[in-house]
């Protein structure tokens, strides 16, 4: 009978401690269950379960062997987490440079209460936006140039952590930019009649709203993956 | 051959044993284990952090085929840039090697000049 279940065990757990990345987790319990069944079939022992007991401790501890995957695959997750703050950053741009652009084409015409408002709420969301684009390039040109070492040390731990924490602030500044934003177009939709035009502001704001909304919602997550994973660290 | 001494050097054992074409995790500990003499046996699950490091560093790239057996199987190639890194290192070792060779050729010149 061949042995397979030990080895399913085996690649199941390593699975388990990989879990705070699920498609590393399921590539590497592929390839381990992959190997273990490859040296099992080499060993020329004709005892099958001393091959595949000879062949679970050449492999070693599960934890241990996921333990050595934890560098390379936290600078992968806050690199993700990065990239998405940068799009976000990006998309947020676009939105309220479309929505401007618009504003100046169609002759749209401002009154005293836009005039008031956009006062106070311009240099906020500018401000939240220049911060936000700020980090989020400080935080991707760190990520991009930084190598995963061999082994992990509490040093670089701490320093993706940092990274993280700095796309949450990138995420947070985006939220308030947005929140100003809604403000200041609410007032003038508000006082706009029903027609085409108000199509642009209205749909730039729902992708605002949407971008930031799905950058913070993706951002916790991410920080809830990199403390996972750094438990696998103590 | 020290454990210590392999895990520095890992990274271009690893890229030295794909110089013969794509491989599987299994059969890149084979091919260093053939290529080293019995030297290196390496822990096999060092293998794997390894491969995935360089990976992401851009100096492998890999896909999935099936292998004989029906299991799915995780095949890896050096990319142009581990190619670049391989012949730097080798380059790099050359003249360390040389280095030692030197030191060592030396005091084994002294040591024969005192028998003598």
């Amino acid at each position: 009978m061949r042995p397979r279940e030990p080895i399913t065990d085996f690649g199941s757990a390593v699975a388990r401690e990989l879990s705070f990345d699920p498609r590393l987790a399921r590539r590497v319990r592929a390839e381990v269950e992959d190997h273990l069944h490859e040296a099992v079939a080499d060993r020329a022992d004709p005892h099958g379960e001393n091959r595949l007991a000879e062949v679970m401790c050449a492999f070693g501890d599960p934890q241990a062997f996921a333990r050595q995957f934890l560098a390379t695959a936290l600078l992968s997750l806050a690199r993700r987490a990065a990239a998405v703050t940068a799009l976000a950053v990006i998309g947020m741009f676009g939105a309220m440079e479309a929505r401007a652009a618009w504003y100046g084409w169609v002759n749209w015409p401002v009154s005293d209460h836009v005039r008031a408002a956009n006062a106070i709420g311009h240099p906020v969301d500018r401000f939240a936006f220049v911060l936000a684009a700020a980090f989020a390039l400080s935080a991707l040109a760190y990520l991009i140039t930084r190598r995963a070492p061999a082994h992990f040390h509490t040093a670089f731990g701490w320093e993706i952590g940092f990274c993280v924490k700095l796309n949450a602030a990138v995420a947070l500044a985006l939220m308030s930019a947005m929140a100003t934003e809604l403000v200041l177009t609410g007032v003038r939709l508000f006082e706009a009649e029903l027609d085409a035009r108000v199509l642009v502001p209205f749909v730039s704001l729902m992708l605002e709203v949407a971008v930031a909304g799905g950058s913070m919602s993706y951002i916790l997550i991410m920080m809830s993956r990199c403390s996972r994973a750094l438990r696998l660290a103590t | 051959m020290e454990g210590e001494m392999l895990k520095g050097h890992l990274d271009m054992i690893v890229l030295a044993a794909l110089v013969g074409g794509p491989a599987h995790g299994y059969g890149i500990i084979q091919e260093i284990k053939r290529r080293s003499g019995g030297a290196f046996d390496l822990p096999e699950g060092t293998i794997y952090p390894t491969l995935h490091r360089l990976e992401k560093a851009g100096y492998l790239a890999s896909h999935w085929t099936t292998a004989d057996s029906g299991r799915k199987r995780r095949v890896y190639k050096m990319t142009r840039r581990g190619e670049r890194a391989l012949s730097d290192h080798r380059a790099l070792w050359q003249r360390f090697a040389d280095a030692i060779d030197g030191l060592f050729g030396e005091k084994a010149r002294a040591t024969a000049r005192t028998h003598h």
